[in-house]
């Protein structure tokens, strides 16, 4: 590997990193088409490589937020009976498909997470399933508004459902998952959406893990690619969700969700 | 990781992947008998990293034990057993 390859790796990392960061995306989303139409990386390398980053990423965001006791855990760990699950066979399924039709596949689901960036902006509900009326009640301080916000969760085993279908995806593909199960927790469960995204970003570190070795006994981790990339992303997830705090923007997403667009044809059309 | 990458940025031979990823067990050994292959360390980084969700499994169940609450101790159990069963079966 060249000292190039080597900072292009690092600086892609940090720059996909952030934008996932910042659209509460993760950084699989974009470090892949990056792996693979920058570095024309087997596809399966490039997956493998995005799941180690959506490890590093959710390792690094999780303690932060379970010692803030924004994690819901018991609602985390019942879901995270079906994602296992799902990313075992997402794993297992990706390793007897090519990368071809991995690839097409892929560019499907970049189509799918455009359309649900927009989608997400005009139906987040604001307002939470009261305690008593769920279950798993929980409640955390809201540090921007100072105040505790309690909370039940109804209808859990409807986002068991989504949750399956997450995980799957996250094998098959290498993607975090919580494009999906973020908004199936709010709109379905009626958790906060605070709450609903810590919960999800503890979640999907496990949900990789458990495709993870599935790559790894195929042999498509590439340490020289995987570690650089990793880190940067690891990197750029810090400084994205700096960003995120200040910016808020529908805007921000209408223009992501068309990046997506592209890059989805990009790759269907490689 | 990031020893792993330093190392190989400091060497001066060539860095020479293997033809397969190497089992766990191998790149434990490598490592004690105190050699310092760029890419078995960064493999063992690697190892790191990917069981670190198998830990925060662990530490939640721990978690739930010392609360008193049985299901979800088993809760957190079942999920563990399956990313162990995962982890031997693609290792084997």
């Amino acid at each position: 590997m060249t000292a190039g390859s080597f900072f292009l790796l690092i600086g892609g990392g940090i720059v996909t990193g952030t934008f996932g960061a910042m659209l509460g995306l993760g950084g699989g989303v974009f470090l892949t088409p990056f792996l693979v139409l920058v570095f024309h990386l087997p596809m399966h390398q490039a997956i493998a490589t995005s799941i180690l980053a959506v490890i590093a990423t959710s390792s690094a965001g999780a303690a932060m937020n379970v010692e803030r006791q924004i994690v819901n855990l018991r609602l985390g760990m019942t879901l995270e009976v079906a994602t296992v699950i799902g990313a075992i066979f997402g794993g297992l399924t990706a390793n007897v498909l090519s990368g071809e039709v991995l690839t097409r596949v892929f560019s499907l689901l970049l189509l799918c997470v455009s359309f649900m960036m927009i989608w997400r902006t005009r139906h987040f509900r604001g307002i939470s399933t009261p305690m008593g009326a769920g279950v798993f009640p929980a409640s955390f301080k809201d540090e921007a508004t100072g105040e505790v916000v309690s909370y039940s969760v109804a209808r859990v085993p409807w986002v068991m459902g989504v949750s399956l279908i997450a995980g799957n995806i996250s094998g098959l593909l290498g993607v975090g998952g919580g494009i999906f199960k973020v908004p199936a927790m709010n709109m379905i469960s009626g958790i906060p959406l605070k709450a609903a995204t810590a919960t999800s970003n503890f979640m999907i570190g496990v949900t990789a893990a458990a495709s993870a070795f599935i790559y790894f006994a195929h042999g498509h981790l590439n340490p020289l690619v995987a570690s650089p990339a990793a880190l940067g992303v690891l990197m750029g997830s810090f400084v994205g969700v700096r960003i995120n705090r200040r910016i808020k923007g529908v805007s921000l997403s209408w223009i992501f969700a068309v990046v997506l667009c592209l890059i989805s044809l990009k790759m269907f059309w490689r | 990781m990031v020893l792993g990458l330093a190392l190989a940025w400091f060497s001066s031979g060539t860095l020479r992947l293997p033809n397969e990823n190497p089992r766990p067990i191998a790149v434990l050994h490598s490592l004690l008998s105190g050699s310092l292959d760029p890419v078995m360390v960064m493999f063992a980084g690697l190892l790191f990293l990917m069981l670190t969700p198998f830990l925060r499994v662990l530490t939640a169940a721990v978690g739930f034990a010392v609360e008193k609450d049985r299901t979800f101790v088993v809760v957190a159990l079942i999920v563990f057993a399956m990313l162990l069963a995962e982890l031997v079966l693609s290792l084997q």
